[in-house]
């Protein structure tokens, strides 16, 4: 109940009775419209039994006037409820009498932004690597000023905790492809060639890729989770007001560490990768350990280590880049964090996967 | 806005918090009444923080009661805490915006939850805060990135006061701001509490504010509540730690 009529010395009256407030205006809203359609010709409003009246209230009371009431006064109502009432009022008429509205954007605005947006943040990633360049290049002649504890760290961080998830990995790989390569081979007899095929799939691509997959799905993205999350807090503004160059104190480091640790890693994976294989070689074409590490020697050439192990400071350098790079994009709010993470490990990845198709073509046209 | 002015709604009986390896509070008690400003005050870690957060249910403490429009919230159900959590509204520090919303979001996003009602009277109720804090309303398209501190602290308010709650709990409210702007909140909080008949708790510093706005000052100290009195009375109190509290050159005599 939050209305009713009544037959009073001032004729038909809509009375307002109870508690107006924010979590039932819209039930009252309702009650009084429809009182109002079944008595159209009230004569006066009494609101003089509202116990309980909040801005909501007090809001519905000043549309339900303006709308419903044809600017009938409202008696009755006591003096707070008078003041907040005329308070409202106040405010709603300057919300009226103002012309913001929100903006509104067009297809072709919005198509013109990205692309804006596009050719700036590529500006933006080439000054990036310049100024990685130069820092690069000032360390390579101050050995000493270089951050080596940091350094360190990140090698332990992003390199020596990764060594469980990379060996599980690796093994399950070697594993999935003895197997599609014994399955294929048995139909010609020819089981003996799992440990040569396996082998060079493994050191050259599988390898190095997955390795530098798993380590941009967890490394990029904390570097651009980490170094976001201090330009937000102003930790960025605040080294470089010490004078510190951020791109020294922070992208550095993390750089030198990941092309140290992944090389180190796809090493690692390479044997793990090589013992699933040589396990599955066991179960279901019968070759002994002993007889697959034989013929591992004789057949696969060391130059597929080499090959595979190449590419992986190119692969270090492109998820170090890419996650400190979007850390540094972001900005103002926790949101644009979380969009750079994702950027971070996409972009990673795709330039890992573009970096891997470019050495093929590359080692094809050198013969190797 | 009922009149009962004598109602209790906030009552902190013997509250004891241990943290990190000391009691933080060692017998904390008060109470707040309907339509009263409180302000909060005592030296670094003497656990105002700690006792905020307490009441809100953000901790919980190591033993005491409290209970809030005569709930005790340390016990009470999720939907009884809801109902609770429903009537009163909280500013933060620094604004706990959420800034991935722009101002007016940030104020629906309370309405849309709790409140029923169509869309746009939504809309304009969320104006309608907007305006009443005192802020422009091309405001309420900004995000919280875009916002100066005093706009940003405004708009906090704002939200707080989103679902027309009858208790306000303000941390530092004036930290940061320009005397102006400071002068400008003080006012606000006063003409909310005449107007709306809103009841404020606030952690303040501000020696300006705590002359002007509070009915009542609480000084803790030594964990214990060392006084509760207004201002005036508080500043001749003889006990040393607060006379020390007001030993800074800072302080004039009001």
């Amino acid at each position: 109940m939050f209305a009713s009529i009544a037959n009073t010395s001032q004729g038909l009256t809509l009375q307002l009775i109870g508690a107006w407030s924010i979590a039932e205006i819209s039930y009252a809203d309702t009650e009084v419209r429809q009182l109002l359609q079944d008595h159209p010709a009230i004569q006066s409003i009494d609101a003089s039994q509202i116990t309980h009246l909040d801005t909501a209230g007090a809001y519905l009371l000043r549309t339900l006037q303006e709308k419903l009431f044809q600017h009938k006064k409202i008696d009755g109502l006591n003096t707070h409820f008078q003041a907040l009432l005329a308070l409202v009022t106040r405010e709603l008429s300057t919300i009226e009498t103002s012309t913001v509205v929100e903006a509104q954007f067009s297809m072709l605005y919005r198509i013109g932004k990205r692309a804006t947006n596009l050719a700036f943040q590529t500006i933006l990633a080439i000054g990036f690597l310049g100024e990685l360049l130069v820092q690069l290049l000032k360390s390579l002649f101050h050995p000493l000023h270089m951050q080596w504890r940091s350094v360190v760290y990140e090698i332990d961080v992003g390199g020596y905790r990764a060594l469980p998830i990379i060996a599980v990995m690796m093994a399950l790989i070697g594993v999935v492809v003895a197997y599609q390569l014994g399955v294929q081979l048995q139909i010609y007899g020819a089981n003996a060639y799992i440990v040569d095929l396996s082998g060079v799939a493994i050191l050259r691509e599988f390898s190095p890729l997955i390795c530098a997959v798993i380590i941009a799905g967890r490394t990029s993205t904390s570097f651009a989770a980490l170094i976001g999350t201090m330009k937000v807090n102003e930790e960025i503004d605040a080294l470089q007001t010490m004078g510190l160059s951020p791109m020294e104190r922070l992208v550095l480091p993390k750089i030198v560490g990941l092309v140290i640790a992944l090389p180190l890693l796809t090493v690692w994976g390479d044997v793990f990768g090589v013992f699933g294989s040589m396990v599955m070689a066991k179960s279901m074409a019968g070759i002994d350990f002993s007889a697959f590490l034989q013929r591992f020697q004789q057949e696969v050439a060391i130059k597929h280590l080499y090959l595979g192990l190449i590419k992986t400071p190119v692969f270090a350098l492109i998820i170090a880049g890419i996650g400190c790079f979007q850390g540094f994009q972001a900005e103002g709010s926790a949101q644009s964090v979380g969009e750079r993470t994702t950027r971070a490990a996409v972009q990673a990845i795709f330039l890992i996967i573009l970096a891997d198709g470019l050495f093929s073509i590359l080692f094809n046209w050198m013969d190797l | 806005m009922e009149m009962a002015l004598s109602e209790n709604i906030i009552d902190v009986c013997h509250l004891k918090n241990y943290l990190g390896g000391r009691w933080i509070h060692d017998d904390v008690n008060f109470s707040v009444k309907r339509g009263e400003i409180i302000a909060i005050i005592g030296g670094s870690g003497c656990g105002k923080t700690t006792l905020l957060r307490s009441i809100l249910r953000l901790m919980t403490p190591t033993s005491g009661e409290i209970s809030v429009f005569n709930t005790n919230v340390l016990t009470a159900s999720n939907d009884v805490l809801l109902a609770v959590q429903k009537r009163w509204g909280v500013m933060f520090q620094s604004g706990a915006l959420f800034s991935s919303l722009n101002v007016l979001e940030n104020i629906l996003y309370v309405l849309h939850e709790y409140a029923i009602m169509p869309r746009e009277m939504q809309i304009e109720l969320a104006k309608l805060k907007i305006t009443m804090v005192g802020l422009e309303l091309d405001a309420a398209y900004k995000y919280p990135s875009e916002l100066s501190g005093g706009m940003r602290k405004r708009a906090a308010l704002a939200r707080a006061i989103a679902f027309d709650p009858e208790l306000i709990f303000l941390d530092e409210p004036t930290a940061g701001l320009d005397p102006k702007s400071a002068g400008d909140l003080d006012d606000l909080i006063l003409h909310m509490r005449d107007n709306l008949g809103l009841t404020f708790v606030m952690v303040t510093h501000d020696l300006d504010t705590l002359w002007y706005v509070p009915d009542r000052v609480i000084f803790l100290g030594e964990g214990k509540v060392l006084a509760d009195q207004p201002m005036d009375v508080l500043r001749k109190n003889p006990y040393p730690a607060i006379q020390s509290y007001f030993s800074g050159h800072r302080n004039k005599l009001g």
